[in-house]
């Protein structure tokens, strides 16, 4: 027998698919340990709060949980919260959708400023947009007051992707089926919609675990939920089992949407067969042009204008206050500044080990596990709070109400956020970068320096940016751990305000909402800069 | 001299084997194919060469220098080796100047080396300041733009030049050509193929387009599962492939079954000269034979040769392509030709120069020229 019998035998054994890869995914086959490692020590870390909250439910026993749990005015508190969560989540869906489809698919006049316009109000905390409300009309109040402030608050969470699903989506589809007989609208409810669909699940998702974790809002609106009976019990009547219980209700609510989501998600992909830069034929509006312009006139002016009017109205008043002056507006700033730094720095820096083990080594383990990172999001900061408080007057006493803690406390509660925009840059340096780098006689770190960090770094720059623009504007978590005698813009205002000292308020408002424009100008370039990069220029054909 | 040789090198991912046993020997100044099917290891053994992947065992010397042998392993940065993978990887935050800049060492660039000492250095032609490199793969003036500025002809020909800047001691290529498109992909590699030459640079390249491995190189290994199934020059290969698998896999053949008959063989075309791979023995009786499409001619009318139909005619504009069916009396079985006379699909393939239209089941008449390339009938159970 001559050799060529064993090569047909090998042939056959052979598999078509064992070298080759896809460009930015990993080959070298070896473990990444150390990124396993940091990687597992940080989803450990976020893991904390949950593992705080059942341990709490189980020292005090589970038959004291379940009794406190199973009260009628707990189901009051859990149908208070519902409810607002539904109506608030369908009226931003509403709301977000129209006017993605507007400023994105019609021809309705000055569209980009639309476009800028209806988007601010996404760096107005909720509880701003409250307090400017009860300001001018103490009538708003109330679960009508509380689905009208919400709605006007939140709403720029499902326009942002709705609006980019949108701007991606290929035309050609809503053509073929107007060519195949639907009708405008028929269209627009089977194709267009559907394309946003995903967009628009997540946007209802992010509007909800917003909604289930605000507090300030709520305790302006005089509106009772979950969150704000746990702030009542732990911060007033030091009842940690009561508290702790209600936690767990919020958090079991707030998973049960986040998995709702997944499971929604799971059920169709959005395919594209082709990537299309080609933009739609915008949709003529003719006449419906008056009452559309119109319609985003008035939720401007109710999302934006009411705000910013009652703060510069009281700007120009005299600010007058009873409570004694313990910080000045300069001193809240830096404050605030250096936590939302400290904050961006850390989450940024928990979320690389994470993003370079699943972006690099896609496998099953390394997907599961970036995926648990996300459970944090159904965990309200007020929640993160109350765990690292008692953990800190259990186990690090001297860490009880510092500034470290408080940091930590961003940094695990924004950590998702930080994970999304790390990933997204860490996607944008793949291996074969590196291997390059080193055949042209770079040694590692010369390559990381050279290649890697200039290729991530816009992206770490984002995260940090995101983090910065949330930590500015929280409240809740800091309410509870900010160190003693210190305060932030956010918590000065909020002291200022619940005082009815609305002059003294203002200008901490103003800077909050200064400082949060800038962040989110830069991360809107940057997220607008990345399918440019991508994309081959035309200009230069082959 | 040898610039690279592989002995023995075996590689595997988990329980998956993918090199067992490769052995392979690069001269100094030649282009080589490495010539496989997807999966075959291709890749694997270059990322091995390169230092991007550690062999299990066997050694690769670059030069003089064992770079891989289980005990020593030498990191890609100081092998002195160029690599132009499959996208070219250009660095997309860097000039197409910048990109070709990037190993070089220190601030008057054009005068220094690699900025790591290498096991390989020196090698392929003068340095070159980074312009006239620029200059050298045809894309005078657009050193200022950027990657994505590029079309995807211009920014492979930038990841060549970014690999010659450092004077490699040997180049390698993982398919730089596979996402051109046609009419691209034959001009820069016919310009790649004359950077290379002009400045001497050794290279290895990677391929599954066995046309593209005949056209450029100087030498071909073709892998096949794991292993170097054979090697040596184009034309080697083409004219005396091992097996009738490698043959149909460096373009398209007829393998039949034939007897020798002294200084002929007889074949269902009619008798032919023979000939033999290098190391053969002279063949004796049954044997299989190699016959290229070239080889044959259709004819009509009365005459010798085997009489067939027409079953397919392909017309690609230089040639054209006919496929015929035998049709009886073919020789009776166990009688040369008898039986699985052509082995495979049991059709035949004819490449035939110009326009030739023949309508659909024409009575034709296929004739042979020149010799054919015979191997031992035991081969022929491996065909496929």
């Amino acid at each position: 027998m001559s050799r060529t019998g064993t090569v047909a035998a090998d042939g056959r054994a052979s598999t078509p698919n064992g070298d080759g890869s896809g460009p930015g995914a990993t080959r070298g086959r070896h473990r990444p340990w150390v990124l396993w490692g940091l990687s597992v020590a940080v989803a450990a870390l976020l893991a904390v709060p949950l593992v705080y909250l059942v341990s709490e439910a189980a020292s005090s026993g589970w038959s004291v949980t379940a009794r406190l749990v199973f009260r009628s005015f707990t189901f009051e508190l859990v149908w208070n919260t519902v409810r607002l969560s539904v109506a608030v989540t369908a009226c931003c869906a509403v709301v977000g959708t129209a006017t993605a489809w507007l400023i994105e698919r019609t021809d309705l006049p000055a569209r980009r400023l639309w476009a800028v316009l209806v988007v601010v109000p996404v760096a107005i905390p909720d509880f701003v947009v409250g307090f400017g409300w009860v300001s001018v009309a103490p009538a708003v109040h109330g679960f009508l007051g509380a689905l009208l402030v919400m709605t006007l608050a939140l709403y720029p969470l499902v326009y942002l992707p709705v609006a980019a699903a949108f701007r991606g989506a290929d035309p050609g589809q809503e053509e073929v089926a107007r060519s195949l007989g639907l009708g405008r609208m028929a269209t627009f409810r089977r194709v267009t919609l559907d394309q946003a669909r995903t967009a628009l699940l997540g946007g209802c998702v992010l509007v909800s675990l917003a909604l289930l974790a605000e507090y300030g809002a709520f305790e302006i609106l005089r509106y009772q939920t979950l969150t704000t009976e746990i702030f009542f019990e732990s911060q007033r009547s030091y009842d940690i089992p009561v508290a702790s219980s209600l936690s767990l209700i919020l958090v079991v609510l707030s998973l049960v949407v986040l998995g709702g989501d997944a499971a929604a998600r799971n059920r169709g992909r959005i395919t594209r067969s082709a990537r299309s830069a080609r933009a739609g034929t915008l949709h003529r509006l003719g006449r419906t042009a008056v009452p559309a312009t119109l319609g985003l006139v008035v939720l401007v002016v109710l999302a934006l204008g009411v705000p910013i009017g009652v703060i510069a109205y009281w700007l120009a008043e005299p600010g007058t206050t009873t409570l004694p002056a313990t910080t000045t507006l300069v001193g809240a700033a830096l404050t605030t500044a250096g936590y939302a730094a400290g904050a961006g720095v850390l989450a940024t820096i928990l979320a690389l080990p994470v993003a370079l083990l699943a972006v690099r080594h896609p496998r099953r383990s390394t997907r599961s596990l970036e995926r648990s990172t996300f459970i944090v999001m159904a965990v309200p900061g007020l929640v993160i709070a109350l765990a690292l408080v008692s953990f800190s007057v259990r186990a690090l006493r001297s860490f009880y109400q510092s500034t470290p803690l408080l940091i930590l406390g961003y940094g695990i509660m924004f950590f998702p956020l930080a994970l999304v925009a790390v990933r997204t840059s860490v996607a944008q340096a793949p291996l074969a970068f590196e291997e390059v780098a080193r055949s042209l006689g770079r040694r590692p770190p010369a390559v990381w320096w050279r290649i890697v960090l200039p290729l991530i770094g816009p992206g770490l720059a984002a995260a940090f940016s995101l983090v910065f623009l949330s930590t500015v504007t929280e409240l809740t978590l800091t309410l509870v751990m900010i160190p003693t005698g210190v305060q932030t813009l956010a918590t000065q205002f909020w002291a200022f305000s619940t005082n009815l000292s609305y002059g003294a308020a203002a200008p901490y408002a103003a800077v909050m909402i200064g400082i949060a424009v800038v962040p989110s100008y830069v991360l809107g370039r940057w997220f607008d800069r990345l399918p440019a990069r991508r994309a081959p220029d035309p200009r230069y054909p082959s | 001299m040898t610039v690279l040789r592989v002995t023995g090198l075996w590689k595997s991912f988990g329980s998956q084997s993918v090199l067992t046993g490769v052995d392979l020997e690069v001269p100094q100044g030649s282009l080589t194919a490495v010539l496989g099917p997807s999966g075959s290891g291709k890749t694997t053994l270059l990322r091995v060469v390169a230092g991007f992947e550690r062999g299990d065992r066997g050694s690769v010397t670059l030069g003089s220098g064992v770079v891989d042998d289980g005990h020593h392993y030498v990191p890609p940065e100081h092998r002195g080796i160029g690599y132009v993978p499959q996208e070219g990887s250009l660095f997309p935050h860097l000039t197409v100047r910048a990109n070709v800049a990037f190993g070089v060492r220190g601030r008057r660039r054009r005068r220094r080396g690699p900025h790591a000492p290498a096991t390989l250095s020196g090698g392929g032609g003068p340095v070159l300041p980074v312009d006239d490199l620029i200059d050298m793969v045809g894309l005078t003036g657009l050193g200022g733009r950027y990657p994505h500025q590029l079309s995807g002809g211009q920014q492979q020909r930038v990841a060549l030049a970014r690999a010659l800047a450092v004077r490699p001691g040997l180049v390698l290529l993982d398919e730089p050509f596979s996402s051109l498109d046609a009419g691209l992909r034959s001009s820069v590699r016919a310009d790649v193929q004359a950077v290379l030459r002009s400045r001497g640079t050794t290279a290895v390249l990677v391929t599954h387009d066995q046309d593209e491995a005949l056209s450029v190189a100087d030498q071909v290994a073709v892998v096949h599962a794991g292993r170097i199934d054979q090697c040596g020059t184009p034309q080697e290969l083409y004219d005396h492939p091992s097996n009738p698998t490698l043959a149909r896999f460096l373009g398209d053949a007829n393998v039949v079954a034939a007897t020798i008959q002294g200084d002929r063989v007889a074949t269902p075309f009619g008798p032919l000269p023979w000939r033999v791979g290098p190391g053969m023995r002279v063949p004796q009786g049954a044997v299989t034979a190699l016959v290229r499409p070239e080889q044959l001619r259709v004819e009509t009318g009365d005459g010798p040769g085997m009489r067939a139909r027409v079953a397919r005619c392909e017309f690609h504009g230089h040639d054209t392509v006919v496929t015929v069916e035998p049709i009886a009396p073919l020789p009776a079985p166990g009688t040369p030709g008898g039986g699985e006379a052509i082995v495979g699909s049991g059709s035949v393939t004819v490449r035939s120069g110009g326009n030739l239209v023949l309508p659909d089941r024409a009575p034709v008449r296929i004739t042979a020229t020149g010799s054919v390339l015979t191997w031992p009938s035991a081969v022929r159970g491996s065909a496929r």
